[in-house]
């Protein structure tokens, strides 16, 4: 079921296959609620300590924060429904190196149009975070036009 | 002929994003960095509406705060950035011409503030606002030591 309705009339699947998806190159983890990020050259932000870009490592928790919001509604509501970020607080808490970046996403409360999640994001330890993130989403369900 | 400004030098420079990103350094003036770019294809969200994700509007305005902290630095230092917020009005459409404009709002002993906002060129409609506190002089090792 999972997978089947979701986010923006779209399911998560669909949403994993975008563009944006791609270019981040991330996928879901056997952990329904962790993502990884594959690395790639174009997310360096720093080329001299070869650092991940700031705003990659937030561009990846947003869409993290979508991706799991729409998994949780398919599974919970078996409805349909576009979620939108609508604002992000980052904290960077350690520098970031050229290896894969994974993010669990924690939902703190999802109600009918608004949602509030966390993101924290790692590489080599889940325990030494290097972002956490705290999102706040817009639900459009299928009965509310935009 | 005048010496180009280091925020000119750094979105004019091989950087992988801003490179990626295709941004023309358009000026700097009373503190405040102005930078513009076209929407790419490759954040379109998927939705079928052309429209890109909100993290390219959080991509853009973290690397044009950072090269406003850049510009006001007397000597090249690396930085990195502590804190970012961001809010989202609009998505951009996709190939939509955008400006992003970021401001130096001060410097605490090695932190500088920086907000930002990114419009509609040709509208002039505002899509997302951010601010962002950024180290001065990372202490990060390069990383080869450091593995």
């Amino acid at each position: 079921m999972t997978e089947e309705i979701v986010a923006a009339g779209m399911k998560r699947s669909q949403l994993l296959s975008a563009p944006v998806a791609n270019w981040q190159g991330i996928e879901v983890t056997e952990r329904p609620n962790v993502y990884v990020m594959h690395y790639a050259i174009h997310h360096i932000g720093n080329p001299f300590i070869r650092a991940l870009h700031g705003g990659v490592v937030g561009s990846m928790m947003e869409l993290s924060a979508e991706l799991d919001l729409a998994r949780i509604i398919s599974e919970e509501d078996q409805v349909s429904a576009r979620v939108e970020l609508v604002s992000s607080s980052i904290n960077y808490l350690r520098v970031t190196k050229d290896v894969d970046l994974y993010a669990r996403v924690d939902a703190i409360r999802i109600a009918r149009r608004l949602a509030y999640l966390d993101v924290w994001c790692w590489q080599d330890d889940e325990a030494a975070p290097v972002s956490r993130g705290s999102c706040t989403l817009r639900i459009f369900r299928d009965e509310e036009s935009r | 002929m005048a010496a180009k400004h280091p925020a000119e030098i750094f979105f004019s420079s091989k950087h992988p994003i801003t490179t990626f990103l295709k941004m023309q350094f358009v000026g700097i003036e009373d503190e405040k960095l102005t930078v513009e770019l076209e929407a790419p294809e490759a954040f379109d969200d998927g939705s079928g509406a052309s429209r890109t994700h909100s993290g390219l509007a959080g991509l853009v305005l973290d690397t044009v705060m950072g090269g406003a902290v850049m510009g006001k630095l007397e000597k090249i230092v690396p930085i990195a950035t502590a804190g970012l917020t961001t809010q989202h009005m609009r998505r951009a459409k996709v190939g939509e011409k955008l400006r992003c404009t970021a401001r130096y709002q001060g410097v605490h002993v090695d932190m500088a503030h920086m907000t930002g906002e990114l419009v509609s060129r040709e509208t002039g409609e505002l899509l997302s606002i951010a601010t962002g506190s950024f180290m001065i002089g990372t202490r990060a090792v390069p990383l080869g030591p450091r593995v």
